[in-house]
């Protein structure tokens, strides 16, 4: 099964003075079970295409086949349940929706609303608070006498606890510490692993070259790329055109080239490494 | 509420902390006001949260501040059906007031949620209200009266519940650390 936009448009408010074109004319194809990166500048309507998702938004024009459902401008809000269970997005800062009285709680008011027994939903609860890197004495407390990258992770379980075959995250690790954003990133890269597909919203570069098989590029509501990272991150002056930054090892070996030691191209810092000491020794690093 | 120095009206003195927190919740119950859930013979407007929530945090005084300005700031901002009119100004004030009475400092009960909306329904809606519309259309009372009495016969004991619920989470974040 497959992702697929076919010439996807979405205006806000139309027929009024505030019309705004949100995306324009988008067709792509996803696979699923693929890790995809979903980059852009502000404004470029990366927001907007997530929210299409899972049917927050639906388009002014064109069809989206996602997870088995067919999604044009005029299908209605019923039934749409089911593709919520299987298409889960996480908005930048979740720990704002945290609200129940405790944790465990809170991750199981996801699941429960999609129908799990009392037994099931407080299973899965435990199963990703442990996941997520949390110990198993938060379980009875406050969610909001916790701390924010504590918050955060217990909003990731709430979203991930019912498994849903796809998962949106936007920017999930802003603002969180070196450690923990690893963690949480890692987390995410063994779900799609284990045959889950992840959609990430991100600024961050190096998380794309790090763990994305495939990167849409957004700019002005247009999709201006798709493409493998290493393809995309090929062409210096066209990310620089298009307000995009590289990766820091690809950044870096732009460094050492105008230095005087050229090396080829790297994505993540692993390559940048084997690079250097290919050029060095001739032999790859571990 | 940090600070609880008295000073006149038995308004207590709002630190800056709590008077921005005084002017969120005004913007939360103008927000509410906004939105209504039901069919299309029964609307229940959700203005009434901003009111409980007012007269939770800051009591029957700043309640009464509070309404009032969130009457005027909604007027500002989306107008008023059948123009600006002060009577509407001073409902949007008793309300928080009472249920600040009832609410403010009090262990969350049934009664008091029972009692609470009864009388924010007669003493706002049913009195007040009616004759701020009997007055502005040249209505009799009994008339104004006639055409309201049966939604507010029907909304209190939704609000009732809605009210229940609000203040069990109100409870919760007033005594986890963030507050």
């Amino acid at each position: 099964m497959s992702i697929k936009f076919k010439n996807v448009s979405y205006i806000y408010n139309p027929g009024s003075p505030l019309e705004a074109v949100g995306l324009d004319d988008l067709s792509f194809e996803l696979e699923e079970g693929k890790f995809i990166a979903l980059v852009g500048h502000t404004g470029s309507g990366k927001s907007t295409l997530m929210q299409h998702f899972n049917a927050l938004l639906k388009p002014s024009s064109g069809e989206i086949e996602i997870a088995g459902y067919k999604i044009t401008p005029e299908t209605s809000n019923k039934g749409l349940k089911g593709l919520r269970q299987k298409v889960s997005l996480v908005f930048q800062f979740p720990e704002a929706q945290l609200f129940e009285s405790t944790v465990l709680r809170d991750i199981e008011y996801g699941p429960k609303n999609f129908g799990f027994s009392d037994e099931e939903a407080e299973k899965v609860a435990r199963k990703w608070l442990e996941k997520v890197g949390l110990k198993a004495d938060v379980a009875e407390k406050s969610p909001f006498d916790l701390s924010g990258g504590q918050m955060r992770r217990v909003a990731i379980a709430g979203v991930m606890a019912y498994e849903p075959d796809i998962i949106c995250l936007d920017e999930p690790a802003a603002g969180l510490d070196p450690q923990g954003r690893i963690e949480m990133m890692e987390l995410f890269k063994q779900y799609q692993a284990e045959g889950h597909t992840v959609i990430l919203v991100t600024h961050n570069m190096d998380d794309v070259a790090d763990y994305a098989d495939d990167v849409l590029v957004m700019e002005h509501g247009q999709l201006i790329k798709h493409d493998v990272p290493r393809e995309v991150f090929k062409d210096r002056d066209w990310l620089f055109k298009h307000h995009l930054s590289e990766p820091h090892s690809s950044l870096f070996a732009d460094k050492l080239g105008k230095a005087g030691f050229a090396i080829k191209q790297p994505l993540t810092i692993n390559e940048l490494a084997d690079e250097i000491a290919a050029r060095l020794k001739g032999v790859p690093h571990e | 509420m940090k600070s609880e120095t008295k000073a006149k009206f038995g308004l207590t003195k709002l630190e800056l902390r709590d008077l921005v927190l005084l002017a969120m919740v005004v913007a939360i119950k103008v927000v509410l006001g906004k939105f209504s859930v039901g069919n299309a013979t029964l609307q229940v407007g959700f203005g009434f949260i901003g009111s409980v929530m007012l007269g939770f945090f800051f009591g029957p005084w700043w309640g009464f501040v509070g309404g009032a300005l969130s009457d005027l700031v909604s007027s500002a901002i989306f107008g008023n059906l059948g123009g600006f009119f002060i009577g509407y100004t001073l409902t949007a004030a008793l309300g928080p007031m009472i249920y600040g009475f009832f609410f403010y400092k009090k262990p969350v009960q049934i009664w008091r949620v029972i009692a609470a909306t009864i009388l924010v329904t007669i003493i706002c809606n049913i009195w007040l209200n009616t004759l701020w519309v009997s007055l502005m259309y040249g209505a009799k009372f009994m008339a104004a009266l006639a055409t309201r009495i049966v939604k507010e016969m029907i909304t209190p004991w939704i609000q009732m519940i809605i009210t229940w619920f609000v203040l069990q989470a109100l409870s919760r974040v007033k005594q986890s650390k963030k507050f």
